[in-house]
């Protein structure tokens, strides 16, 4: 999906984070630390293992595509001039670390919204860019079950 | 630990919207009212302490002085998210300890704007609402989220916080607001973040709270009748959690506030008459009910329920109408809380006194975090 992205895009796209890592052949992920001495996986940027402060033990690990919602809200007014509604999600990936996103894909009225649910993650393009006109990838999430989809996926 | 300290004197201006005055008169209205509740000069005044968010770099509390009678005595500014206000009480308190001082002054002011708050500045792009929100209503509205998930507690209970707070400010002449909000009016006000409707969030005003803390020398010469003794006072930022990295947890760092409260006071939640906790949302006071140690984990949504944090409860929470109806200028809210308790145990807080109270507690958290608790002790 990557490659097709930034295929499209004019220039590459810029990770918007740490987290992101876009290789030049294949798909992109996520990469956390993780801490040679506890096996905590730490999701932002650490100078020591934020689990048990060890120093220089935190290594680049990838982080799974999938996990289950451990908090969320769906935002009906957020700051001016921004869409709404719109679910905003904390996400626990399967083999560990925790990040921000929004879930998509599911009608924010659904019963299936929940804490617990399985979600998988998805990269596209970000909406706007920085004021050097430079364009972002992002990610979000969306369910596993693509029962919930409100957008099916093309059969073909 | 050393020497006692005691609140002398305690003031507070009506929180509201001010957008002709500055802070530099809001902060000096204040304190000028906590001089003369403690019957005292700015010339008795040896050193000042000013909590300030939005405006903490332009030095707010000599501003403030400079109102009041520029002495040229020391001034501290103390910036530190929502728990500014209480962090100067804090360090007042402290230096009065260390035998520095006798008379300290401290003012907690802001002045708001308009609008939520929330979200940092980005190192990319701007990502609100398109890699989750950042906003306070919705960061709050996550954490109700896991309460939920883990006890079951719903929409209607975390509603209820509102319905009892905006009671309760029906009798605080100097809350922001005075009007019932029933059930069916705070579930179908403006949906913010789910569940925090509208009148679930703070009342964005402008405020300012003083406080005058004296040494014990100094509150035995001046006639211990009113003076409010500080019993204990806790000051936390938040630890490692595991999934603190991403979803905020203001939980832990309360938990070790009060934790740490009620040890250095030697008694414990049932001994509380009242408590002014930090409301910035429906969903934040029911979570603070069981930090606090007020009821048993998962118990928040049945505390409320039975009525126990009501007026007339066995624990009554927020009887000044809290963040959500007296309002929550953020630097000053810390001062306000403990202003509100101050009352209370002097038995000076008219149509909404407490009955025959002995310990009070006051408990802000500000995302970052900082959390500090205080438990005061009604005059002997």
């Amino acid at each position: 999906m990557s490659s097709e992205l930034n295929a499209q895009a004019e220039k590459p796209l810029l990770p918007v984070n740490h987290l992101l890592q876009i290789p030049e052949c294949g798909e992109p992920f996520l990469q956390g630390l993780k801490c040679s001495h506890c096996g905590h996986i730490a999701t932002d940027q650490r100078i020591v293992c934020p689990a048990c402060f060890a120093r220089n033990t935190l290594m680049p690990t990838p982080l799974s595509s999938l996990g289950k919602v451990l908090a969320f809200t769906v935002v009906r007014r957020s700051f001016p001039g921004l869409p709404v509604p719109f679910v905003s999600a904390v996400i626990h990936m399967k083999d560990g670390g925790d990040i921000k996103v929004n879930l998509e894909n599911i009608d924010v009225d659904h019963q299936a919204l929940q804490v617990g649910l399985e979600v998988e993650l998805i990269f596209k393009q970000a909406p706007w860019g920085d004021e050097h006109g430079n364009e972002y990838m992002i990610y979000a999430a969306q369910p596993v079950d693509q029962a919930l989809h409100t957008v099916k996926e093309d059969a073909s | 630990m050393s020497q006692n300290v005691y609140v002398q004197g305690a003031g507070m201006i009506k929180f509201g919207k001010y957008p002709e005055r500055k802070i530099d008169d809001l902060g000096a209205e204040a304190g000028f009212l906590a001089l003369d509740d403690a019957g005292l000069s700015i010339k008795d005044v040896e050193a000042m302490y000013c909590g300030n968010l939005l405006e903490a770099n332009n030095s707010p509390g000599q501003r403030i002085l400079k109102q009041m009678g520029p002495t040229g005595i020391p001034v501290v500014n103390t910036t530190n998210a929502c728990a500014s206000g209480a962090t100067a009480f804090r360090e007042a308190m402290i230096a009065i300890k260390a035998g520095l001082y006798d008379i300290c002054l401290v003012v907690g002011v802001e002045q708001m704007g308009s609008g939520m708050l929330g979200g940092g500045k980005p190192d990319t792009i701007y990502t609100e609402g398109v890699m989750g929100t950042g906003s306070m209503p919705g960061i709050f509205a996550e954490a109700g989220s896991v309460h939920s998930a883990k006890y079951g507690t719903t929409f209607e209970q975390f509603a209820k916080v509102a319905v009892k707070n905006h009671q309760h400010a029906v009798k605080n002449p100097l809350a922001r607001y005075q009007m019932e909000t029933p059930l069916d009016v705070v579930t179908q006000s403006e949906m913010i973040a789910f569940p925090n409707t509208k009148l679930m969030c703070s009342a964005n005003v402008d405020g300012a709270a003083a406080t005058i803390l004296v040494s014990e020398k100094k509150a035995k010469a001046l006639g211990m009748s009113r003076s409010v003794k500080i019993c204990a006072s806790a000051l936390t930022s938040d630890p490692f959690t595991d999934h603190s990295l991403t979803l905020w947890d203001f939980n832990t760092c309360t938990r070790h506030a009060a934790d740490q409260a009620y040890a250095q006071a030697g008694i414990g939640p049932e001994d509380l008459s009242l408590v002014e906790l930090h409301d910035c949302f429906g969903t934040a006071e029911l979570l603070h009910y069981e930090n606090l140690r007020l009821c048993d984990e998962g118990e928040a949504g049945r505390f409320i329920d039975e009525g126990h944090s009501w007026a007339g409860g066995k624990c009554p929470v927020n009887l000044s109408g809290g963040l959500l109806s007296k309002g929550h200028p953020v630097g000053a809210t810390g001062v306000a809380n403990i202003y509100e308790v101050v009352q209370h145990l002097r038995g000076e807080a008219g149509d909404r006194q407490c009955a025959n109270p002995k310990y009070g507690l006051t408990h802000v958290i500000g995302l970052g975090s900082a959390c500090a608790v205080h438990i005061l002790q009604a005059p002997e």
